[in-house]
């Protein structure tokens, strides 16, 4: 055996715990999520029996499950648009200020990041209360008492309750990726800009968001596929309602399973939304493949390669 | 050279000589030892001999003790944080009595059946666990619940004569003892007694009467009744689900033993008709603003700073009810959400905490013991004294006058409850159906109805396939 196939060979040794951990806690419970699915399984008999397709089939009859979906959705799509526009010009003013404010706003921003969504729910239930809380109070006290809302228990206001507080939560991560991708620009392409007589406005067009779409794109693809599983605001703030309101896959998949015992269902329901996810990742991929400029030589080339 | 030389040797001599110094003290340590372990062994074997001996001579109480020197440990969950000190205290009794240890966990009851459920799964269960008793026909199909009836039944039935009868039966299915009454659990309307006096009201004997009461109060600036909606419809679904009840006994259906087990569901029309009235209750002012965004905790604190005259309360809030109302400077009373003139007096879902035990317990002995010994009489004297419940021990006898009103108003009215025979998977469905109903005014009454006809005919579907 030469030189380079036992280096190789060694990659592979090391790999082998990884893959292992990986086999036990991802590969083997996703393949037999996937098998139970197409049976009747009650999650609480050992005994069953395979169904078929006939899961999937009462599954795309649901209409609880297809409205949750569109749930998800609007909260993943509004969210994403809103974390991606607001954190990107936050990070700009961040990358723009001087040393000490950076430091500031990075850590400020960034702690309701590492907040426990019980604390964040608990924390917002109290502001948002619609009698006693302390935002309608505010409200009322300013002669604006027209707009104070039961803003987690109304319709028309529920989802967009939480996008908000969904928002406040992970703005300062979004804020975070764009100034690290901002920090990765040659300062050099930047000056000569300056002296070509670029402003701060023609460098952040032109120059800072073509060369961080990278980011954008892990951005987009994490906010969609979080979005998209989001679970603890929706139970905490909520609880799914006013009446099915808010309630999305991830809690319809909950009850199903732990509610009514039809952990057969649930799984259906959870692997068609991996394979919504994946299409909805897929996309973005594409769609950020070919805008990605950050990985350019210069010359329309992606380096390591032709365009 | 020399150096490292003597070093070395002088570290092996120190090695060895310790090392000969434990194979010394073993040696002789060993030949000695030996007759005592052999002599203790004997005294062991002989006294293990007559403690069975008197175990078996022993009646079903000192039975326990007998277990108890086993030093078990059974794991207990409740839900009332509020009462940490005083189940602890019973658990530390408990165990200087008999010897077994009590592990607490402690949940809210919020989370009660989601908690219990996803234990069920997962096959962790405590040993002990609360409950409502209405839930037990749901657990008994899943296999969970452990019968109890032959503990109650020992002694000629001392320890299920001790006890409520209607809690009894609310957790037993097909002579079935699954849960154990602990206190009464049951929605009341606690109102402003004060404001009450001033304006000349009084508690309303029949439905007629208290409608005519809130539109006075409507009339006069007041909000009548706060209604906390949060989560899943929580009392919104109640008054609801009342009104419902109540055109189920015109109907003659509520009665019935199919419907009461949870085998009849053409109920829609009596659905849609509550839903119209909940609607009109709403549209009038009856029940405060936003009560769908409202929740218990918040509700509670506008009842006490009389934003509203009336509140939904539980009764085993009664303690902290005279205490707050106190500090309000108001006096407070109660009463049942009222029947149509001319109806039998029930309550909507009267309820039992209760607890039950696990079906898959390695200690079924020292957890029946434990459940005996927390609803004994003089435990549930105590715990009825310091917290004002309403137990569900029969020989509590109550000092407070409140606590009388409310264990009067138990005592005299009746409750028609389905108690499902099977797991009925609904959850909070009938709740989720009800907030929908009353968030979108699109949605007309009848097809109100006809949703929760459906959901409980899906449920009874499931069962039934």
């Amino acid at each position: 055996m030469n030189y380079r196939s036992k280096r190789k060979l060694m990659g592979y040794v090391f790999l082998l715990p990884s893959f292992f951990f990986l086999a036990c806690f991802l590969l083997y419970p996703f393949c037999k999520s996937v098998v139970m699915s197409f049976t009747n399984w009650n999650g609480m008999k050992d005994t069953y029996k395979f169904v078929g397709l006939q899961n999937y089939i009462d599954l795309f009859n649901n209409k609880n499950y297809w409205a949750a979906i569109k749930i998800n959705l609007k909260f993943a799509v509004i969210s994403t648009a809103i974390q991606t526009f607001l954190g990107y010009l936050l990070a700009y003013a961040v990358y723009n200020m001087t040393r000490r404010w950076q430091a500031f706003y990075k850590v400020a921003l960034y702690i309701p990041v590492i907040l426990p969504a019980s604390v964040i729910a608990v924390m917002w239930k109290f502001l948002l209360g619609a009698q006693t809380g302390l935002v309608n109070t505010v409200l009322r006290s300013i002669g604006l008492g027209n707009l104070a809302h039961g803003w987690v228990g109304e319709k028309a206001t529920a989802l967009g309750t939480i996008i908000f507080v969904n928002t406040w939560q992970y703005i300062g991560f979004t804020m975070v990726l764009f100034y690290i991708a901002m920090q990765n620009i040659s300062t050099e392409v930047l000056e000569s800009a300056e002296v070509d007589g670029a402003n701060k406005w023609h460098k952040l067009i032109y120059f800072f968001v073509p060369m961080t779409v990278g980011t954008t794109e892990t951005n987009v693809i994490l906010s969609i596929t979080g979005g998209m599983k989001s679970f603890a605001l929706f139970y905490m703030l909520t609880g799914g309602g006013p009446g099915k309101t808010t309630k999305v896959v991830s809690m319809l998949i909950y009850e199903t399973a732990f509610t009514e015992f039809k952990f057969n269902k649930a799984l259906a329901m959870a692997a068609v939304l991996f394979v919504i996810i994946l299409i909805l990742t897929v996309i973005s991929r594409y769609i950020g493949a070919k805008y990605n400029y950050e990985n350019d030589d210069g010359r329309g080339r992606t380096k390591g390669g032709a365009r | 050279m020399k150096k490292r030389v003597l070093a070395l040797i002088s570290a092996s001599v120190l090695a060895a000589s310790l090392l000969a110094g434990c194979a010394t003290t073993t040696t002789t340590t060993t030949s000695s030892t030996t007759a005592a372990v052999e002599e203790a062994a004997e005294e062991v074997a002989e006294a293990a001999e007559e403690e069975v001996a008197e175990a078996v001579e022993e009646t079903a109480e000192e039975a326990v003790e007998a277990v108890a020197s086993t030093g078990v440990t059974i794991d207990f969950m409740h839900d009332w944080p509020e009462y940490t000190e005083e189940f602890q205290k019973m658990a530390d009794d408990f165990e200087a009595e008999t010897g077994i240890h009590v592990e607490i966990q402690i949940i809210t009851w919020d989370v009660l059946t989601k908690t219990l459920l996803t234990d069920f799964a997962s096959g962790e269960v405590p040993d002990v666990a609360c409950c409502w008793s209405n839930q037990m026909g749901a657990f008994n199909a899943l296999g969970a619940v452990y019968d109890l009836a032959d503990y109650m039944d020992e002694n000629d039935g001392e320890w299920r004569n001790s006890l409520m009868k209607a809690g009894l039966d609310l957790g037993s299915v097909n002579g079935q003892v699954f849960a154990v009454p602990y206190r009464t659990t049951q929605t009341v309307i606690a109102y402003n007694k004060t404001i009450f006096d001033e304006n000349g009201w009084s508690a309303p004997a029949s439905l007629e009467e208290f409608e005519a009461m809130m539109q006075e109060m409507v009339d006069a600036g007041y909000t009548p009744l706060i209604a906390p909606g949060m989560p899943n419809g929580f009392q919104i679904s109640a008054i609801c689900g009342t009104f419902a009840e109540q055109n189920l006994m015109t109907d003659g259906i509520l009665k019935r033993a199919d419907y009461l087990s949870g085998h009849y569901t053409e109920i829609g029309e009596q659905w849609a008709e509550a839903g119209a009235k909940l609607r009109d209750w709403y549209d009038k002012g009856y029940i405060i603003a936003d009560a769908l965004a409202l929740e218990r905790e918040e509700a509670t604190a506008l009842f006490y700073t009389q934003k509203g005259l009336m509140s939904f309360v539980n009764n085993n809030e009664l303690d902290p009810i005279e205490k707050n109302t106190a500090e309000a400077g108001f006096e407070v009373g109660f009463f049942s959400f009222p029947v149509p003139e001319g109806m039998e007096n029930f309550l909507y879902n009267f309820g039992v905490d209760a607890f039950m035990v696990y079906s898959g317990t390695e200690h079924p002995d020292e957890a029946a013991a434990w459940l005996k010994y927390i609803t004994s009489d003089a435990v549930q004297q105590e715990f009825g004294n310091s917290t004002k419940s309403i137990m569900g021990n029969v020989n509590c006898v109550y000092d407070d006058d409140l606590q009388n009103q409310l264990a009067d108003i138990f005592a005299s009215a009746s409750s028609y409850r389905i108690n499902y025979d099977y797991n009925d998977g609904i959850g909070t469905k009938m709740g989720d159906a009800v907030a929908e109903f009353m968030a979108d005014p699109d949605i007309t009454p009848e097809e109100f109805g006809a949703t929760i006809q459906a959901i409980r005919e899906e449920a009874l579907e499931n069962y039934e396939e």
